[in-house]
């Protein structure tokens, strides 16, 4: 019974969270602006690469080369817009609305808030991938070659791809936690760490061997290769970094490194948020 | 205006370049996140070059464009958004109270924040040239600092343009400003060319000051930049001046305009729009 009571009250918290969160992502502007601004950003960054490759390459550019960034780009929205959301969290809450003294001696649990906070970026990616796969198709030759077998595992690595970044992103809220405002600036450097590393628009073979082993230990590098490879029903991609590795070894690889960012995301954030209230700087303002 | 006004401007201007530069010095760690940070896109978007083996110089239009979003950066958020956080944080009604120029304040920002902006610009360049073997064919020395100060000078006035909207609005003008990220980074060539974008959309980036001030740089810079020229660096050096010109009035008249409105309306003290 309390076991249900616990559950039915994190569920709760985390709904709350996430309408908050909704509101204060949605309600600046009217849904026709909002949508615009919302797809805008996604959608010039998938054009940065496409004439990238048109200055480059011109007409010579191939399929599996453009699939390979296509996939990559796409999956990165998630990455990106989740670890900034949960991470910014802390400076509107802080320094903008000033309210984060009253979330955090109200009985809900902190970790879960965030957690929750997280979702309306989620919903963003989400329409943000959809724009992006539209465009895609117009401007790009893809090809979705996914059987109706993959689709499970497709649908569990996404899943799993999914939750890994919440927990990074509570890591970096509980960084947050202890910086001053220029640390939004972090989000994005951690974003911009992955989008080298990961193999977001380039095979992590390209980069030098000693940065490969790094790339390679990263779950969002797992997350796409699994992707692209069920995407692209093929048992290896472009990218000669994971040549030898199987599929259901990356899969392997990304629930245990997810289990790992749990672990050290429960025990991180409460680390932080101690040392914060330690510090008396939870609810400290800057202003330079 | 007298020589007394233009010394109490220039007395604004440093007193609010000052906060920033001693701020700097009291958080250490924003210097890395403002500094090495950001370069690791631009080290992404070198890496998609040298992945399709590339010219090398294509290498240095990246991180020629990719020390341009320091600077882009620094007039988006560290200027024209600032009113917005000086507003939530009670600094902008006091701006008003002092007997000097909004503009002298906007000014102020932007010197504040030319130290760590440069100093990133220089990084970018040294990374380019270490990382990447970036050389610079440099085919004059006088142009090239002459774009590159019209650049700044246009893209500045530009910067002030936008920062008078948030006299005014406030969360909805802070989440429209956003556009002008990864969109301007496409639509002025920050990563290739603007020649590839085709003249008809070349041209309405043109108004973009930065996307002239790059074409022209990248001309001048590298060996393989007169071929991909979208027009000739005379031609766009008279479109900075003419854009320069227009940008620094349409400031003047915005932010004496737009206070006037945030007056008579009362959102000049108006938080957590």
């Amino acid at each position: 019974m309390a076991v249900t009571d616990t559950l039915k009250r994190s569920a709760k918290v985390v709904r709350s969270a996430a309408w908050l969160g909704w509101q204060l992502e949605s309600n600046w502007a009217d849904p026709a602006i909002f949508a615009i601004i919302t797809i805008i950003r996604p959608l010039a960054s998938l054009l940065i690469i496409i004439f990238m490759f048109r200055f480059a390459l011109g007409a010579s550019a191939s399929a599996d080369l453009l699939n390979f960034f296509f996939i990559g780009n796409t999956v990165y929205l998630f990455v990106y817009n989740v670890l900034f959301g949960i991470s910014q969290v802390i400076f509107e809450d802080r320094e903008h609305y000033e309210v984060i003294k009253y979330i955090y001696i109200s009985p809900v649990n902190w970790y879960l808030y965030f957690i929750g906070r997280g979702f309306a970026r989620l919903i963003i990616a989400g329409v943000s991938c959809v724009v992006s796969i539209v465009a895609g198709l117009i401007f790009l030759p893809l090809k979705f070659n996914m059987t109706a077998a993959a689709v499970p595992v497709f649908a569990f690595s996404f899943l799993l791809g999914i939750v890994s970044i919440f927990f990074m992103g509570i890591i970096m809220c509980a960084l947050t936690l202890v910086m001053a405002r220029h640390g939004n600036m972090m989000s994005e450097s951690i974003s911009g760490i992955f989008f080298i590393l990961c193999g977001i628009i380039y095979p992590i073979s390209a980069l030098p061997v000693w940065l490969q082993k790094i790339s390679t230990a990263i779950p969002i590098s797992y997350w796409l290769e699994i992707s692209r490879r069920l995407i692209l029903n093929t048992d290896q991609t472009i990218d000669a970094a994971w040549h030898g590795v199987s599929t259901a070894d990356l899969v392997y690889r990304l629930g245990f490194s997810t289990a790992v960012l749990f672990a050290f995301s429960v025990v991180f954030f409460y680390y932080m948020s101690m040392l914060a209230r330690a510090k008396g700087i939870i609810d400290r303002t800057t202003s330079y | 205006m007298s020589s007394d006004e233009i010394v109490k401007n220039l007395r604004g201007i440093w007193a609010r370049a000052y906060v920033r530069i001693i701020g700097v010095n009291r958080e250490p760690s924003w210097l890395i996140f403002e500094l090495f940070f950001p370069l690791l896109p631009i080290c992404a978007f070198a890496f998609v070059y040298k992945s399709m083996n590339a010219p090398t110089d294509y290498l240095g239009f990246v991180i020629l464009g990719g020390a341009m979003t320091a600077i882009w950066m620094n007039v988006l958020w560290g200027m024209a958004a600032q009113f917005f956080w000086e507003r939530e944080s009670g600094n902008l009604t006091l701006y008003m109270l002092c007997p000097m120029s909004t503009m002298a304040v906007l000014i102020g920002m932007a010197f504040g924040s030319a130290f760590s902006t440069f100093f990133r610009v220089i990084i970018t360049f040294l990374i380019g040239k270490f990382l990447f073997g970036v050389t610079l064919h440099v085919a004059s020395y006088f142009w090239l600092f002459v774009t590159f100060i019209l650049t700044i000078a246009a893209v500045f006035s530009l910067g002030m343009m936008m920062a008078s909207f948030f006299l005014i609005y406030g969360r909805d003008a802070w989440n429209i400003l956003t556009v002008f990220m990864e969109p301007v980074f496409f639509m002025s060539g920050f990563y290739f060319p603007v020649k590839t974008l085709g003249y008809p959309l070349g041209a309405l980036a043109s108004l973009i000051p930065i996307t002239l001030g790059l074409d022209s740089m990248r001309q001048l810079a590298f060996a393989l930049g007169p071929e991909t020229a979208f027009l000739p660096v005379k031609t766009e050096v008279a479109i900075l001046v003419v854009l320069t010109v227009v940008y620094l009035a349409g400031a003047k008249y915005l932010l004496n305009k737009l206070e006037y409105l945030g007056r008579r309306e009362g959102r000049l003290t108006l938080r957590w729009q």
